[in-house]
C-alpha cells in the first residue's frame, strides 16, 4: 500500500456525509409528493390494484434509500477511522 | 374487475418531481461521489463497498417505480372517462380491465423507443432543401421499415407539413403513415401536419409557399386510413372541430369528388372504434360544431344530398358509441339521460337536413332511401359489445337479432316512401321520431344482452324479478329476432330490472321507451326551432 492520501480521504468523508443527506432528502421528496399529490391508497387521486402495487414498491424503495443512507454513514465512519489510524502511523 | 379512479395531472406531477430529484442525485453520484471513491482507494485508502454503483442501481429502480405513476396517468387518459368536478383537476374513472389494456400498450410503446429513435434519425438526415435524390433516398429507406409502426411514428413525428406533403404521393409512405397512426405513437403535432398537408391539393390555393399534393395522394391516404380501424380511430381522435371544418370545406369537391365521402367514412370507422363514450361524444360534438353550428359554412341541398348516407352512418356510430352503458339499477334515469344525449347530438344534423330538404321533388329523401339508411342505422353495435359483462355468445346473438329484425322492417323507409308518394313536404321531426325508434331497439337489445330484461307475469308485477322469467338471446338468429319482435310489439309485457335494483317497481320496456323518447324529442325539437311540433 502506497502513502495515504489525506486530501482524498477528507473529500470522500465529506461526500459520504453529502450522500447520506441527499439519500434522506430524496426519500423526503418522495414521501412529501406522494402525500400531496397521490393522497392515501383509497384517494380519488389514484385508487385500485395498481395503486396498491405501487404502494408496496414505493415502501420498498423508501426502505432501500434508508439502508443506503445508513451504509453511507457507516462507510464515512470507516474512512474517518482509517484516516485517524494513518495519522497515528504517520 | 371494478372501477378505478385517477387524477392524471397529479400522477404526472408526482412522477416529474420525484424523477427530477432522483436524476439530480444520480448525476451527483457519477460526477462527485464516484471520482472521490476512486481517488481515496487509489490513494492508499481501504476498499469501500461500491456505494456509487449500488446507489445508481437503486435510483434506477426508484425512477422506474415513480415513472409507473406517469404511465398510469396516461392510461387513465386513454381508457377512462372524465367525471364532472367543476373547478377541480380532472378525475378519470376507468374499468380496471381497460386500464390494464391501456397500460400494456403504453409499456409496449416504451419498449419500442429504439425503433422510434431510429425513425426519428432517418427524418434527421433530410437536408434543409431536399432535392429529388434526397426524397428518393428517404422513401427507399422508409420502405424497408414501412411495416414497423413505431419506426414510422418516430419518422413522421419529426417531419413538418411541407415534408409530409412531399411524401404523400408515394404508396409506401402512405402505408408507413397509416401504420404510424395505428401504433398510437404518432404525436398530435405530427397529425396536425398531416391534416395541413391534406388540404394542399393541386389546383386549389396554388400558393407558391408550399408543396401541393395530388388528388390521388389525398384519396389514397383517406382510403388507407379507412381500411385500418385503429389508425382511423387515432386520426379521428386527434382532429379538432376547426380541423374538421377546414378539411371538409377546403377539400374541394370539384377537384376531388370522392374526398368528402371518404373523409366522413374515416370519421365513421374511427368513431366506431372509439370505446370511451366521453371521447366518442367529444368527436361527435366536434363534427356538429364544425359542420352544422350557426357559424358553420352552410351546406346547400346540392352539396348535402350526396353526403346524406355518409352523415347518417357517422351520426349513428357517434350516438351509439357515446352512450355510457347502464349499471344494475336506475334504468329510467339512464334512459332519460340517453334520450337527452341522443337528442342533443342528432339536433344539429336534423336541423341541417330540414334546411336542405325544402325541394318540391323530395330529392333529398330519395337520396336517403337509395343509401340503405336502415342498414346504416344498425352498423354501430358497440353498445352490445361489452364482452366482460355478457360474453361472446350473447353479443353475437344480439347482433344477429338486431340485423334480422332490421332487415324485416324498415319504418324510416316506409315512412319516406309514403311521404314521397303523397307529395307531402318532408317532416324532419317525424324522421327524428323514426331514428329514435331505431335507437330504442338498440337500447333494448343491449339490455337483453346484459340479462336485464324479464317477462312480466301477474305474480311478480310491480315486485322484484325472478330469474326464471329472464329473457335472453340464444345465438339462434331466428329465435332471437322473434324475441326482439315480441318485446317491441308488447313493451308492457316485459320489464327491466335485476335482483339488486334500487327501484321498487322495475320499469316496463314501455316505461323505458317513454323515459328515452320525451327528452330525446325535446332536445331534437329545440335544435330544429319553434316551428316543429311532435304529434
Amino acid at each position: 500500500m502506497g502513502s495515504y492520501n489525506f486530501d482524498a480521504a477528507q473529500i470522500l468523508s465529506q461526500q459520504l456525509t453529502q450522500l447520506e443527506w441527499k439519500l434522506k432528502w430524496l426519500a423526503g421528496v418522495r414521501a412529501q409528493q406522494r402525500r400531496a399529490l397521490l393522497g392515501d391508497e383509497t384517494s380519488d387521486n389514484w385508487s385500485g390494484p395498481k395503486r396498491h402495487a405501487f404502494e408496496q414498491e414505493f415502501q420498498r424503495g423508501q426502505m432501500a434509500l434508508e439502508q443506503l443512507a445508513a451504509s453511507a454513514q457507516q462507510t464515512k465512519r470507516e474512512v474517518d477511522k482509517a484516516t485517524a489510524q494513518a495519522r497515528l502511523q504517520g | 374487475m371494478g372501477t378505478v379512479s385517477g387524477v392524471p395531472e397529479n400522477l404526472f406531477a408526482y412522477a416529474a418531481q420525484c424523477n427530477s430529484a432522483a436524476e439530480g442525485l444520480r448525476t451527483w453520484v457519477q460526477r462527485a461521489l464516484a471520482p472521490a471513491l476512486v481517488d481515496y482507494q487509489s490513494g492508499g485508502g481501504h476498499q469501500c463497498s461500491a456505494l456509487d454503483a449500488i446507489t445508481t442501481s437503486q435510483i434506477t429502480s426508484i425512477v422506474a417505480v415513480d415513472q409507473q405513476a406517469r404511465l398510469v396517468g396516461q392510461a387513465f387518459q386513454q381508457a377512462g372517462a372524465v367525471t364532472a368536478r367543476p373547478g377541480a383537476k380532472q378525475q378519470f374513472l376507468a374499468k380496471e380491465l381497460d386500464l390494464d389494456s391501456a397500460l400494456r400498450a403504453l409499456k409496449e410503446a416504451a419498449l419500442r423507443q429504439p425503433q422510434v429513435d431510429a425513425g426519428a434519425a432517418l427524418a434527421g438526415t433530410l437536408p434543409g432543401h431536399p432535392d429529388n435524390a434526397d426524397w428518393a433516398r428517404i422513401s427507399k429507406e422508409l420502405a424497408k421499415h414501412a411495416d414497423d409502426p413505431y419506426y414510422s411514428a418516430g419518422f413522421f413525428n419529426k417531419l413538418n407539413s411541407e415534408q409530409i406533403a412531399h411524401l404523400l404521393g408515394r404508396d409506401v409512405t402512405i402505408k408507413a403513415l397509416v401504420n404510424a397512426y395505428g401504433s398510437g405513437s404518432l404525436s398530435k403535432t405530427a397529425s396536425d401536419h398531416v391534416v395541413e398537408a391534406l388540404r394542399w391539393l393541386q389546383g386549389g390555393d396554388n400558393s407558391p409557399e408550399h408543396f401541393h399534393i395530388t388528388a390521388a395522394g389525398q384519396t389514397g391516404l383517406l382510403k388507407a386510413l379507412a381500411a385500418d380501424p385503429r389508425a382511423a380511430a387515432n386520426f379521428t381522435r386527434l382532429l379538432s372541430a376547426q380541423q374538421i371544418r377546414d378539411l371538409f370545406h377546403d377539400l374541394d369537391a370539384a377537384l376531388n369528388p370522392s374526398v368528402r365521402p371518404n373523409l366522413l367514412t374515416v370519421l365513421t370507422i374511427g368513431l366506431s372504434r372509439i370505446s370511451d363514450p366521453q371521447q366518442a361524444r367529444t368527436v361527435l360534438d366536434n363534427v356538429s360544431r364544425a359542420l352544422f353550428s350557426e357559424d358553420a359554412p352552410e351546406l346547400d341541398t346540392a352539396h348535402l344530398r350526396p353526403l346524406i348516407d355518409a352523415f347518417v352512418r357517422l351520426y349513428q356510430a357517434g350516438v351509439s358509441q357515446s352512450i355510457p352503458p347502464p349499471g344494475t339499477s336506475g334504468f329510467r334515469e339512464w334512459a332519460k339521460r340517453f334520450g337527452e344525449q341522443v337528442g342533443e347530438q342528432l339536433g344539429p344534423f336534423l336541423n341541417a337536413l330540414s334546411k336542405a330538404a325544402g325541394d318540391p321533388d323530395h330529392s333529398l329523401l330519395k337520396s336517403m332511401l337509395q343509401g340503405g339508411y336502415v342498414n346504416a342505422a344498425f352498423m354501430a353495435f358497440a353498445m352490445l359489445e361489452p364482452e366482460v359483462f355478457v360474453g361472446r355468445v350473447a353479443f353475437n346473438a344480439a347482433v344477429g337479432a338486431v340485423q334480422s329484425w332490421a332487415s324485416s322492417w324498415d319504418p324510416i323507409g316506409d315512412y319516406m316512401k309514403k311521404e314521397i308518394e303523397d307529395g307531402k313536404h318532408p317532416d324532419i321531426a317525424k324522421l327524428n321520431d323514426n331514428i329514435s325508434q331505431h335507437l330504442q331497439t338498440l337500447m333494448i337489445s343491449m339490455m337483453v344482452s346484459r340479462n336485464l330484461v324479464y317477462k312480466t307475469n301477474d305474480k311478480d308485477r310491480g315486485h322484484f324479478t325472478d330469474k326464471k322469467d329472464r329473457v335472453s338471446f340464444t345465438g339462434d338468429t331466428r329465435q332471437d329476432s322473434q324475441l326482439l319482435h315480441d318485446i317491441l310489439a308488447s313493451p308492457n309485457a316485459y320489464h327491466v330490472g335485476g335482483y339488486d335494483a334500487n327501484e321498487k317497481y322495475p320499469p316496463s320496456v314501455r316505461d323505458m321507451f317513454d323515459a328515452f323518447g320525451e327528452p330525446e324529442a325535446k332536445k331534437a325539437v329545440k335544435a330544429l326551432g319553434q316551428d316543429y311540433k311532435f304529434e
